[in-house]
């Protein structure tokens, strides 16, 4: 079993540098390991695989696979395969495909780390194959972006491993079993890299123009697997330790509702989304037993949605109201944008269902208001006016957008109790009833073109210190 | 050994609150790499905790206080990695010279956000 995890892990990065020397391989190959990631993904949920292996004496450099892993090995492999089928024909080289592999490869490690140090070093290889996808285009705009994502995640992952050194002065081991140990600095500093890892609440601010700039299929991976990346690791540790699951908690609720209200009023669709993103994080981690499901829910939906978005010529809603959408891609849109909103039928209400069933009762009171407010945002789409599409769309997009929807109705099986009770089915209803009502009442109109001072380097990375400082008072 | 250490978290805080204060990109780049020696050191210093003796077999006394091998081996990882990071950083600030020669980065901001 040990081998043959080891073998898994290092598949990918073996393929990501065959491809180097053997160009012609790279869409066959990238298919290959997202396939088997896929196999092994489901084979772990379903069979409700829980394991851990030790791999180095007593430092704690140690794996661990669960049914939680298992989901987002799921979520990981069906977004790589809807990138690469994006990508298929669009001529991008094999570069490219290195990239998506070594990301692969990345992500799945972290999944499965059950130690500070193998996803530092994860973490941070995710963070350079981010810049080199987002810097792809070469161009002055990307390459700002990509810098100042690189920035903030090395600056954010120095703290890290400050705390990962307090962690093995205290207790001579880096398994994260030992944060009990460590005294509270060590947790402020890992819990604010990994906040701003993750783009939870004020520490995310760098997630919306880095979609805004990003080309739309590295706005998918982005949302489906790197975000992904940084939020498991606070799953895990607050799964471990309740008194930094309230900690935690306490973020992913600010962040449930700062996200959205941001979203309400963004004039541009992909700010719009990313905004949205930083609330569904939040959802993510509020409930880390139920993080698995509605982190796989989420980056289908939200993958979705940007490679949708990427296929249309306009970006500004205002111009959308005028113009139009392409039918498909209209639907498209609602489909998965009413997957997050928690529609029965598709993966978003059963995940729902399963996150608030873990909460207590005032948190699924504020986490049901806060539904509202996204049902507003996805409603939006509703009422775009739409034409049908003289062309046919690229088979490349029908294609990755199948795998990612096909996924969000599938999904729908991880959590089947949710559909006994009638009452919660008609509660989810509603949301996205008053929701609709809301846009036709001319909610959608409040939107303004602002660009808060706060996205700006500096100021990101100046939140970082203040987060550390809140945090640390906070641990005490 | 307490004044050393205190100089660690010293220049990791100093180099953090530079990236924040210097304007120009350059700037941000080398105040980061400031902050990651500091970390670089912090490790260094936690594993003289046990000794000073460098942890090398040789023949003979086996009871002397030998430092803690395991954080300077796992730093580093963190060294090669935070070599690449600023190499890939300073790359892209000489791509984004060309048409920012100043690369003041509150400008820089203000032009492509």
């Amino acid at each position: 079993m040990t081998e043959l995890a080891i073998a898994w892990i290092l598949l990918p990065f073996v393929a990501g540098l065959t491809l180097y020397l053997l160009p012609p391989l790279a869409r066959g190959l990238t298919l290959a390991i997202a396939v088997v990631s896929l196999c092994a993904g489901l084979g772990i949920t379903i069979n409700q695989v829980n394991t851990a292996f030790v791999l180095l004496d007593s430092f704690g450099i140690s794996l661990s696979i669960d049914p939680l892993s298992g989901y987002f090995i799921v979520t990981n492999a069906l977004v790589i395969l809807a990138a690469l089928f994006h990508t298929w024909q669009a001529g991008y080289k094999a570069f490219f495909y290195v990239l998506l592999c070594l990301l692969h490869g990345c992500a799945n490690t972290v999944f499965i780390s059950a130690d500070f140090l193998s996803l530092y070093v994860n973490i941070e290889v995710l963070g350079i194959v981010v810049f080199l996808l987002i810097a792809y285009p070469r161009s002055d705009r990307p390459l700002w972006i990509g810098l100042r994502y690189l920035m903030v995640s090395n600056v954010a992952m120095l703290f890290y491993l400050m705390g990962v050194a307090l962690v093995y002065q205290a207790s001579h081991t880096f398994a994260f079993s030992a944060l009990r140990q460590a005294p509270p600095e060590a947790v402020a500093l890992i819990l604010m890299a990994l906040l701003a890892k993750g783009a939870i609440f004020i520490s995310g601010l760098w997630l919306p123009q880095t979609n805004v700039v990003a080309a739309p299929v590295v706005a998918a991976l982005l949302a489906g697997i790197v975000e992904n990346a940084g939020v498991f690791s606070l799953a895990r540790v607050s799964l471990l330790y309740s008194d930094i699951a309230d900690i935690v908690g306490l973020f992913a609720l600010a962040s449930i509702f700062f996200g959205p209200l941001f979203a309400l009023v963004a004039d541009d669709v992909r700010r719009l989304l990313s905004f949205s993103t930083l609330g569904q994080l939040g959802w993510v981690i509020i409930a880390p037993p139920a993080a698995g499901l509605y982190a796989l829910m989420h980056g289908l939906a939200k993958a979705s949605l940007f490679l949708s978005v990427g296929e249309l010529r306009h970006y500004r809603l205002s111009e959308l109201r005028q113009e139009g959408l392409p039918r498909p891609v209209a639907i498209a849109l609602t489909i998965a944008g009413y997957g997050i909103v928690g529609v029965p039928f598709l993966a978003g209400f059963p995940a729902k269902a399963l996150t608030l069933s873990y909460l207590d009762p005032w948190q699924q009171g504020l986490l049901y208001g806060a539904g509202f407010l996204t049902a507003t945002i996805y409603s939006k789409f509703l009422f775009l006016p739409r034409y049908p599409s003289k062309t046919l769309m690229p088979v490349g997009y029908s294609a990755a957008t199948m795998v990612l929807l096909g996924g969000l109705v599938l999904a729908n099986a991880g959590y089947m109790e949710a559909y006994s009770s009638g009452m919660s089915v008609l509660r989810a209803v509603l949301p996205p009833l008053v929701g609709c009502g809301l846009v036709a009442l001319g909610v959608s109109r409040w939107e303004s073109a602002w660009r808060g001072a706060w996205e700006r380097l500096e100021h990101l990375l100046g939140v970082m210190l203040l987060l550390l400082l809140g945090l640390v008072g906070l641990a005490l | 050994m307490i004044f050393l250490e205190a100089s660690v978290f010293v220049t990791i805080l100093v180099g953090f609150l530079a990236t924040i204060v210097k304007k120009n990109l350059l700037m941000k780049i080398v105040t980061m790499d400031v902050m990651s020696t500091g970390v670089v050191a912090l490790f260094v210093v936690i594993a003289t905790h046990s000794g000073l003796v460098t942890p090398i077999a040789r023949g003979g006394a086996f009871d002397v206080a030998y430092a803690d091998p395991v954080p300077q081996a796992v730093i580093l990882t963190a060294i090669v990695i935070g070599l690449s990071i600023q190499t890939l950083m300073l790359v892209a600030a000489m791509k984004l010279a060309r048409d920012n020669p100043t690369l003041e980065t509150p400008e820089i901001d203000q032009k492509y956000l």
